[in-house]
């Protein structure tokens, strides 16, 4: 070390902007996490189907473990990871349990069933949400120094009370409240999602007027869900296909621009050369 | 504003898009809600950024970049203002970041600000950096990112607004009075002038009165006193020329070589105050840089034009220096070498001996002790020697050879200057001031200091 930057680093104390250690965001996305196992743990329980119970009961552990293990290292890989591990173990208890639904039906009702599964899949929403919101405003990293010793201290007070009504005068910045932030990502979501329930309402009542029309399970099993399963299939392939498209856009409309452009300082050329004959 | 548009779906993306169709696929056709709603909740993610990718395009951001001042000291503090106007119709979130190069570090506030721009609306961000390296830095670009979920669908507008800035050196820890760089001065003047006798300013001496002398400059007091006439006598003081060779060589490296160039700068800003000549000769191999500062508007750019000088990687070649001086007739000069005792010593002799023939008063700045080299050197960074007492890095670095080879050199320098009349100054360290060594040199020439050493039979 050379003795200049000895000097610096008494001077100046460098501050990393890390993940935070504790938060009681990731305490909720754990807690989430668990309730969804837990409740799912319950209702394989419940089916009565040891093979079901024990998948699950290793797939929980896992989870529980790889939670733990990475404490405050929340990535969208890793969420990525836990809901492979939701795939996994449905396509296990399929093969090993009932082929008409993910558990036995016999032991529970149909209705409660459902409850369970919509209670599940909301606490992997929250703690998807949670783990979003996390990485958009908690987990951007960089570092900046601090002034420790006095006389850095001095020199920076000096330095801001010289920027005084001038253009370089600090003001102190707030953010934005936790609660404004929620907002602003929900108020994002709130399109595509009335967008998707319309697209859902129109399947529930398509199915609906099946199910009135042809009191049949069976014709709804063969109608109702390959349809909506086609309707997942395109909308995928219409979210990629936007996706490479939306350059495209932008790219036109700048051709657009220029073509304005262009016509303008023909204009203006044309203007000059007028003038140059008449002078 | 000229703005560079980066559009990417992540990998990540392109994994919600894949988990979201696969969980709602099966969730259907195994009749399972546990999958479903997850799924459609990813599908929803993305389309919401796309959604706030098509209605976030058209907004213009205006963008602004300010810096307080173009040229600076290294470890001094620099504002940057940014203006973001949205001239847009809709709110806008944007992540703003301010990016700059190596030579600065932020404080107190991070690169990266949240931002909410209502319409119409200006914001002022205000970035202080601090200098921690010379060289010409730069800051800017400003990146911003509109819109939420960037992991997933990165939406960045570039703008390319870059202010160019002169780090300079960091200010001298010491601090010396301008009173000691005057008497520095005038010791030299008096040491080193030319004087030519005849018609001047300056009082030589009285003597006896001759026919064709003017008779204004008869002392009348001295004839009196002698009863002959006796007048005074008038020399002229001529300018002096001042010479600085700076070694830009392969072993004038690292902090020993940024030491020597803020040395330089430091006495060529007390030689320009005055009316003697300057001029800088910077040499590698061959003569890289000849700067002459000249008084009057230009003077600070032409001081400024010092600090853009960087060590070349070769050999140096002081014999090219000289023989550069000597076709640029700039003879009868005081020539201050700014050098190690490092490389080829040959070299150098020669060069100093050419110097002597060409009437040059020579005085050779060592910058070649052992503090230096310590910290120059690779074992230094490797055996963290910082920890360790300077006893024990001198017995365990320098080895008893590498330090009878250095005594060997500074002998033999040292006997060629004083055969041509020059001096041997040597910078102990980085504590050490130029300035300060000069004045030690000086004293050593005053009256009683040489009554002295002519009594010692020196």
């Amino acid at each position: 070390m050379r003795f200049r930057d000895k000097v610096f680093e008494d001077d100046w104390e460098k501050k990393e902007i890390k993940m935070q250690k504790f938060s009681f965001l990731i305490l909720l996305h754990h807690l989430f996490g668990i309730a969804a196992i837990t409740l799912i743990l319950f209702q394989s329980a419940l089916s009565l189907n040891i093979y079901v119970f024990t998948i699950w009961m290793i797939i929980g552990i896992i989870i529980l473990f790889f939670d733990v293990t990475r404490g405050n290292k929340l990535t969208l890989n890793g969420e990525l990871i836990f809901s492979f591990f939701f795939v996994f173990g449905t396509g296990l208890s399929i093969l090993l349990g009932d082929f008409s639904s993910m558990f036995f039906p016999h032991s529970l009702g149909r209705i409660e069933i459902i409850l369970f599964q919509i209670f599940t899949g909301t606490f992997l929403v929250l703690r998807y949400t949670t783990s979003l919101y996390f990485i958009e405003f908690k987990s951007h990293e960089g570092f900046y120094v601090v002034p420790t010793s006095s006389y850095s201290q001095e020199q920076l007070k000096h330095y801001q009370d010289n920027l005084i009504l001038t253009d370089f005068e600090r003001k102190k910045t707030s953010e934005d409240r936790l609660a404004k932030k929620w907002f602003f990502l929900l108020q994002r979501m709130l399109w595509p999602a009335v967008i998707m329930l319309i697209l859902v309402l129109f399947a529930v009542g398509y199915a609906l007027i099946i199910y009135f029309i042809i009191p049949d399970n069976s014709i709804a099993e063969f109608i109702v869900r390959p349809s909506l399963i086609v309707v997942a299939i395109l909308y995928t392939i219409l979210l990629l296909r936007t996706h490479t498209i939306l350059p495209e856009i932008v790219d036109r409309k700048d051709d657009f621009k220029e073509d304005e452009g262009t016509s303008d300082d023909m204009g203006e050329l044309e203007s000059e050369i007028e003038l140059e004959s008449t002078i | 504003m000229l703005e560079d548009r980066e559009l990417e779906l992540t990998k990540n993306g392109k994994g919600f898009i894949l988990f979201g169709s696969l969980f709602v696929i099966i969730g259907l056709a195994i009749d399972s809600y546990v999958l479903i709603i997850p799924g459609i909740f990813f599908l929803m993610v993305i389309s919401s950024t796309f959604a706030n990718y098509l209605l976030t395009q058209k907004s213009e951001i205006e963008v602004g970049l300010r810096i307080s001042k173009n040229y600076m000291r290294s470890r001094g503090l620099l504002a940057v203002s940014v203006q973001l106007t949205n001239n847009s119709n809709r709110q806008v979130k944007l992540k703003a970041a301010l990016r700059f190069s190596y030579h600065f570090q932020t404080i107190d506030l991070p690169e990266q600000v949240f931002l909410q721009l209502k319409p119409q609306e200006t914001k002022k961000l205000v970035w202080i950096l601090i200098a921690v390296r010379r060289g010409n830095a730069e800051v800017g670009p400003i990146d911003l990112d509109i819109g939420p979920f960037q992991y997933l669908f990165k939406q960045t507008r570039r703008i390319d607004l870059v202010e160019y800035i002169k780090v300079l050196p960091q200010r001298p820890r010491i601090n010396i009075p301008w009173k000691t760089k005057k008497e520095l001065l005038l010791k030299m003047v008096h040491e080193f002038a030319k004087r030519v006798k005849g018609r001047g300013d300056e009082f030589f001496a009285l003597r006896d009165y001759m026919p064709g002398d003017e008779v204004k400059h008869i002392d009348w007091y001295a004839t009196a006193r002698h009863d002959k006439l006796i007048t005074k006598e008038f020399e002229d003081e001529r300018n002096l020329h001042f010479l600085i060779y700076l070694d830009l060589g392969s072993n004038m490296f690292g902090p020993k070589f940024e030491y020597a160039l803020s040395s330089v700068v430091e006495l060529s800003s007390l030689i320009q105050g005055t009316n003697h000549d300057l001029a800088v000769i910077a040499y590698g191999d061959n003569v890289s840089k000849f700067i002459v500062p000249q008084l009057g508007k230009n003077e600070l750019k032409l001081m400024l034009n010092i600090y853009d000088v960087e060590a070349t990687g070769v050999e140096s070649n002081f014999i090219n220096a000289i023989k550069f001086t000597k076709s640029n007739q700039l003879l009868h000069s005081i020539a201050i070498i700014f050098s190690d005792l490092e490389g080829d010593l040959t070299n150098k002799l020669q060069g100093l001996h050419l110097l002597k023939t060409m009437g040059s008063r020579v005085i050779f700045v060592n910058f070649s002790t052992m503090d230096f080299n310590i910290l120059a050197s690779p074992e230094w960074a490797i055996d963290q020697a910082q920890n360790m007492a300077y006893k024990d890095i001198m017995e365990n670095v320098f080895p008893s050879i590498v330090k009878d080879d250095y005594r060997l050199r500074e002998k033999k320098i040292r006997q060629i200057l004083y055969s041509i009349g020059g001096d041997y100054v040597e910078m102990k360290g980085y504590e050490d001031n130029i300035i300060l060594s000069l004045y030690r040199l000086m004293k050593k020439y005053s009256p009683s200091q040489r009554m002295v050493q002519q009594a010692l039979g020196r």
